[in-house]
């Protein structure tokens, strides 16, 4: 028993192919577009709803906690679960849930653009043995259902790819905002650290949610990615 | 008029201990909508039960409106509504409800209420009920589930105020769901889920959330024209003095308004619905 007050850390084994693989699959650089995204930030930096690192850490904090970013959190719970224990008609009905629950035009584009790249791209560098999402190009794929389902195909365990994923969601927004408010690297780089436990949370959350949880109230975040459809200038597609 | 747990049954007598266990209100109805043969609609079949009502009240538009009331005047804990309409081939209605539905503290259990429609070939239906007022401690859930033929046309709408805003009064907690599911031709075209569950005050404060805002809504019309109203719906809703947006794609269009309160809601809501050419139910005026 260790000593009272000693906290346990719960340490999910990770081997050096599975360390390897997230950092590819979830890294900036991976190509699917993610840089040409803002998830409506755009539109709130020109609305002056976010106008300096204060703003945006809690604009980003919402999402995360009651808007796209927990419900793709779990939704990539629930496609990881299915995927790995080859439920093919569950996972089909997930996919299908994640691609239809989109508040917006452009919060589709970017699920479905980045969904699609991810599958072409993972599958043409880093073959599975197997496919639970059957061809691609079919089908739209929601992004957190493309990744997690390849997480589940390549045997990399739920928690340390569902963090992967929520920081790269998060980091992207944060970066599109260091660009749009504008803030200095350093400045965007504590906001990533300060939203560290934000996306444990969320994680912790998503792996103790069913479908029925799914659901937020980040109503101005979905209505700023409305707006942004007539944005007179817009570096960001979404 | 009153259901079981109507206040004018007498007070349990003084020195039993604990208070009886209330029975839960339940409500269903059926409506089924036909066309006859000189190709107006009618109201097929209309089944009640419980604490729900129907009113058909006569109209001068070309589509039926019926209206329904919940007779136990709220909803709280482990009560318990369903509504289904079917609208046949080429028929069309409006569904609306009598007052605003109040959903009050619940120390339990959630109230559920599910909405199923049902629409065929060229059918219509409009889902328009009055704002749902949440009150403190209050707990809802509820499910819209749509099946539609590809040619059908839908309108929907939910408002929801948080508290009496003319009352002055918060809700700071609470449990709040709303699940809808769309399915045109079989396939799930939309889907949304709000849920605001806890202590509502803090999160209806956050800078992507309401914004402190106490009414939001959301309205979802999906039909083949859907896409070429965006630019008339948007142009209203850019005058709106509410946070609202709009959006087009797959025979959709869905709106999202965070008002202030309630008057400015339904002010929002109204120019959004002209802009698509729909009057808002009598029964909202009255």
């Amino acid at each position: 028993m260790p000593a009272p007050g000693t906290r346990i850390r719960t340490i999910t084994i990770m081997d050096d192919a599975a360390l390897y693989r997230l950092m590819a699959w979830l890294s900036p650089s991976y190509p699917v577009g993610a840089f040409s995204h803002s998830h409506g930030l755009e539109w709130a930096v020109e609305a002056d709803e976010v106008s300096d690192a204060a703003a945006l850490e809690s604009w980003v904090e919402d999402v995360l906690r009651h808007g796209g970013g927990r419900q793709d959190a779990i939704l990539f719970t629930q496609a990881h679960r299915a995927a790995a224990a080859g439920l093919s008609a569950e996972l089909e009905e997930i996919a299908e849930l994640a691609a239809a629950l989109n508040p917006s035009k452009e919060r589709r584009i970017e699920t479905l653009s980045q969904g699609r790249a991810f599958l072409i791209a993972t599958r043409a560098a880093w073959p599975a043995e197997f496919e639970p999402l059957g061809e691609p190009g079919s089908d739209e794929t929601a992004y957190p259902v493309a990744v997690a389902v390849a997480a589940a195909a390549h045997g990399l365990p739920l928690r340390p790819a569902l963090l992967a994923y929520l920081h790269a969601f998060a980091a992207n927004i944060v970066s599109a905002g260091v660009r749009l408010v504008p803030l200095g690297q350093t400045d965007g780089q504590r906001l990533i650290a300060g939203l560290e436990p934000v996306v444990a949370e969320a994680a912790s959350a998503a792996e103790l949610a069913t479908l029925d949880d799914l659901g937020g109230c980040a109503l101005l975040a979905d209505i700023a990615s409305m707006r942004h459809e007539t944005q007179y200038t817009r570096l960001f597609r979404t | 008029m009153y259901a079981a747990t109507s206040p004018c049954e007498p007070p349990t007598t003084a020195g039993r201990a604990a208070p009886p266990l209330l029975e839960r209100a339940e409500g269903r109805v059926r409506l089924e909508f036909r066309t006859d043969e000189t190709n107006r609609t009618r109201v097929y079949r209309c089944f009640q039960q419980g604490s729900s009502k129907v009113r058909l009240p006569r109209t001068r538009g070309p589509m039926p409106e019926a209206v329904v009331l919940n007779t136990a005047g709220g909803m709280t804990g482990g009560d318990s509504y369903a509504i289904a309409a079917f609208a046949a081939e080429g028929a069309g209605a409006t569904l609306t409800s009598q007052a605003a539905e109040r959903i009050y503290r619940s120390t339990g259990a959630d109230a559920r209420l599910d909405v199923s429609l049902t629409l065929s070939r060229g059918a219509r239906l409009d889902w328009l009920p009055q704002e749902t007022i949440f009150f403190d401690g209050g707990r809802l859930t509820r499910h819209l589930d749509v099946a539609m033929a590809g040619d059908s046309r839908l309108l929907l709408c939910e408002a929801v105020i948080l508290g009496r805003t003319a009352h002055g009064e918060a809700v700071r907690r609470g449990r709040l769901v709303d699940h809808w599911r769309i399915r045109r031709e079989g396939r799930l075209v939309y889907a949304d889920a709000l849920r605001l569950d806890g202590a509502i005050a803090g999160l209806t404060r956050g800078r992507a959330t309401l914004g402190g805002n106490r009414a939001f809504a959301t309205l979802l019309a999906v039909m083949p024209e859907a896409e070429r109203r965006l630019d008339d719906v948007r142009q209203v809703l850019e005058q709106s003095e509410s946070a609202a947006g709009v959006s087009a794609w797959d025979g959709m269009l869905a709106v999202r308004i965070v008002a202030g309160d309630g008057a400015r809601l339904r002010a929002a809501l109204l120019t959004a619905l002209l802009a698509l050419d729909v009057e808002a139910p009598r029964i909202w005026s009255i």
